[in-house]
């Protein structure tokens, strides 16, 4: 089921044309492919849309008593709305929500999180209306890297020993120690969550440098978080003590894909055969786990949680030959074995 | 002399089966669309409820402004509807009992809505229409000139006509052109959008698909190519956007070209072209033409049964002339 994100306006706002919130999405997926590309992962994120709501002189009670009060009210991430949504209306239509951030445009401010009214609606940003495109694209992009992020440790085991609204909570603190990198101006003590995509101040249009500060601020708040390290200080990784496929293995990169990665359990995937004059079937397969064209030798280290879902794929995939699957763990941007 | 209609939204059963909450939006849209435009609706009543509306007025011309705006602001957000628009009323009669009405409750447990006068047929034109827009019971000649435009849809893959109204120059422009100001706040432009949602039809059905065909006509001949001409860097000049997206590189005929139909848009696009050059294409436009229209090669084929209201019997035999220069099938070759 997607994530939605909806835009509140009226129909003369700049906003409203639908073409507005296609390029949106479409730069959003831009930037997580360019993630993909450069930290040579795989994120298999839900999709998200975003759409307009013609305000039409109501109020948001009116729409959210009309749209979003059902039993089957989409899973809704982001409303942007002229006014702050009040209690009663977060309370009364997103009651069983686990994120809602609210955006509100705001002339003549500075970018601003403040405070939100529920543990739903952790927080309540304020922007200039013509960056509202990017507080959502930042939003899409923060959404899908915690996909992969939690997935692996210590958010992983955060989330597990305190839950989801604590995550958002050391998510807005990292956020509020680090805020001079970001092109929002302030974040209140309050604010129960941040984007952590939102930590630069990268130009709009630059696709790769927004990819590369996105990972870069979640793999800096991963490291942030306390954990136990079981293992004694290692000597060398145990990447050259992997079974090579007729010495074909990538080595020296992905140990420098590695080294980016947080620690947890992956699953390491090698492309061996190439996707060209391959059946539908396979190529569709294939580009479940690897990007479109990929080329052979292309590998992604696709995290335990992320994997399960592709897991029967894999294992056809790796049966059949098409590609190689080894189950390791990443402990301080090294290689391990992993037995399982 | 009223005129009277009705409008239904397409798509809402496979949205709702894909997704109960997307038809929600969607529905809210539409209503919104029509709310929000309808004081535009001169001497008008319209009872819109679910993914329909019966809507009637007093003169024809009346309906225009209402129509132009919604489907501007419906068709630019990806839904789009089939509207029937012909002479006649649709009187609306409202029932309500008392009975079982909750205590303290502000509206009536039983409503209902029954249309009368022209309703049933403003419903069985509608569904007979197989495209998105408005299929007008032939205007008369002298209520109108300037509104409407002759296009045509498919029924049974053969070409059926109907009487549409006009896009204005505004909507079918690029979007990077600013040679035409909007005409009301909040107008878009849509033919990308048309084109568009045609190619993500495509990919569902092709008769979904072939629902677009008689928009892209009727933004065809609601164009004006009068002035086309080619440049000495072999680019277009003075030419419409939708022009340009039919007979450019990168155009329409690669993004849907699996769109049932798509033959006689060129077909109906050559015929604008030619009885808008007053008979007479400048053959530096001519070549560029019939060379993009070469690469269809299926345009040609059975051109005795495609319809005048497609393409007129004398830009056929211009065309026939054209292929044969560009093949060099000369009549004297021996």
């Amino acid at each position: 089921m997607p994530r939605y994100g909806y835009l509140i306006v009226e129909r003369d706002d700049d906003l409203f044309p639908k073409s507005v919130s296609i390029a949106i999405e479409a730069r959003s997926r831009s930037i997580l492919a360019a993630v993909e590309r450069q930290q040579h992962v795989r994120i298999s994120g839900v999709p998200f849309q975003v759409a307009p709501i013609t305000r039409s002189k109501r109020t948001l009670s009116q729409i959210s008593r009309s749209l979003f009060s059902s039993d089957v009210t989409g899973d809704i991430r982001v409303l942007y709305h002229a006014d702050p949504p009040d209690v009663g209306v977060l309370t009364n239509s997103f009651v069983n929500t686990d994120l809602l951030v609210t955006v509100q445009p705001a002339r003549d401010q500075f970018p601003a999180i403040r405070a939100g009214s529920t543990d739903g609606n952790p927080c309540h940003i304020v922007v200039p209306i013509e960056r509202a495109p990017r507080i959502i694209e930042d939003m899409i992009i923060d959404i899908s890297l915690g996909t992969l992020f939690r997935a692996t440790a210590p958010i992983r085991e955060l989330v597990t020993s305190e839950g989801l609204v604590s995550l958002f909570r050391r998510k807005a603190e990292f956020f509020r120690a680090n805020v001079v990198r970001s092109w929002i101006s302030s974040i209140e003590r309050g604010a129960g969550y941040a984007p952590l995509s939102s930590l630069n101040d990268i130009a709009d249009s630059d696709i790769e440098g927004r990819a590369q500060r996105s990972f870069e601020a979640w793999r800096e708040f991963a490291r942030s978080l306390t954990h136990t390290v079981t293992a004694t200080q290692l000597e060398r990784s145990d990447l050259a003590a992997l079974p090579v496929v007729g010495g074909q293995l990538p080595l020296k990169r992905i140990a420098a894909a590695a080294r980016n990665l947080p620690d947890g359990d992956y699953t390491l995937l090698v492309l061996r055969r190439s996707m060209a004059r391959k059946s539908p079937s396979i190529r569709k397969q294939l580009s479940e786990l690897f990007r479109a064209r990929a080329r052979v030798n292309s590998f992604r280290f696709a995290a335990s949680d992320q994997y399960m879902r592709n897991r029967a794929t894999a294992k056809e995939l790796h049966r059949s030959g098409h590609i190689y699957s080894i189950q390791i763990v990443i402990l301080n941007g090294e290689v391990r074995s992993r037995e399982d | 002399m009223s005129w009277c209609g009705y409008i239904d939204i397409l798509g809402s059963r496979e949205l709702a089966r894909r997704s109960p909450h997307e038809l929600g939006v969607a529905l809210d849209s539409f209503h919104s669309a029509l709310a929000d435009n309808f004081s535009t609706f001169e001497e008008a009543s319209c009872v819109a409820f679910s993914d329909g509306a019966f809507f009637r007025t007093n003169t024809f011309a009346n309906f225009y402004p209402f129509y132009s705006r919604v489907r501007n602001q419906l068709f630019q957000a990806g839904t789009f509807f089939r509207c029937s628009y012909l002479q006649g009323d649709i009187p609306i009669f409202d029932r309500e009992t008392e009975d079982g009405r909750y205590l303290g409750a502000t509206v009536p447990a039983f409503r209902s809505f029954t249309f009368g006068g022209k309703a049933p047929e403003a419903y069985q034109r509608e569904s007979e229409f197989k495209g998105v827009g408005c299929t007008i019971d032939p205007a008369p000649a002298d209520i109108v000139t300037g509104l409407t435009v002759k296009s045509f849809y498919l029924r049974d893959d053969q070409p059926t006509p109907y009487v549409d109204f006009k896009y204005s120059k505004y909507e079918l422009s690029a979007p990077d052109q600013d040679l035409y100001s909007i005409e009301y706040s909040g107008q878009q432009r849509l033919f990308d959008s048309i084109i568009y949602n045609c190619h993500v039809s495509l990919s569902q059905s092709d008769k979904i698909g072939s629902y677009y065909l008689p928009s892209i006509v009727s933004a065809v001949r609601s164009s004006d190519f009068s002035m086309i001409d080619v440049g000495e860097d072999d680019r277009w000049i003075d030419s419409p956007y939708v022009f340009d997206k039919i007979f450019s590189g990168n155009g329409i005929l690669k993004a849907i070209k699996e769109m049932p139909g798509l033959n006689y848009v060129l077909l109906a696009a050559f015929d604008h072209l030619y009885s808008q050059s007053s008979m007479s294409i400048s053959p530096r436009v001519e070549k560029r033409v019939i060379a993009k229209m070469m690469t269809r090669p299926a345009c040609f084929r059975n051109l005795d049964r495609v319809p005048s209201f497609v393409i007129s019997p004398a830009a056929k035999r211009r065309l026939i002339e054209l292929k044969a220069e560009y093949q060099n099938i000369s009549p004297r070759k021996a």
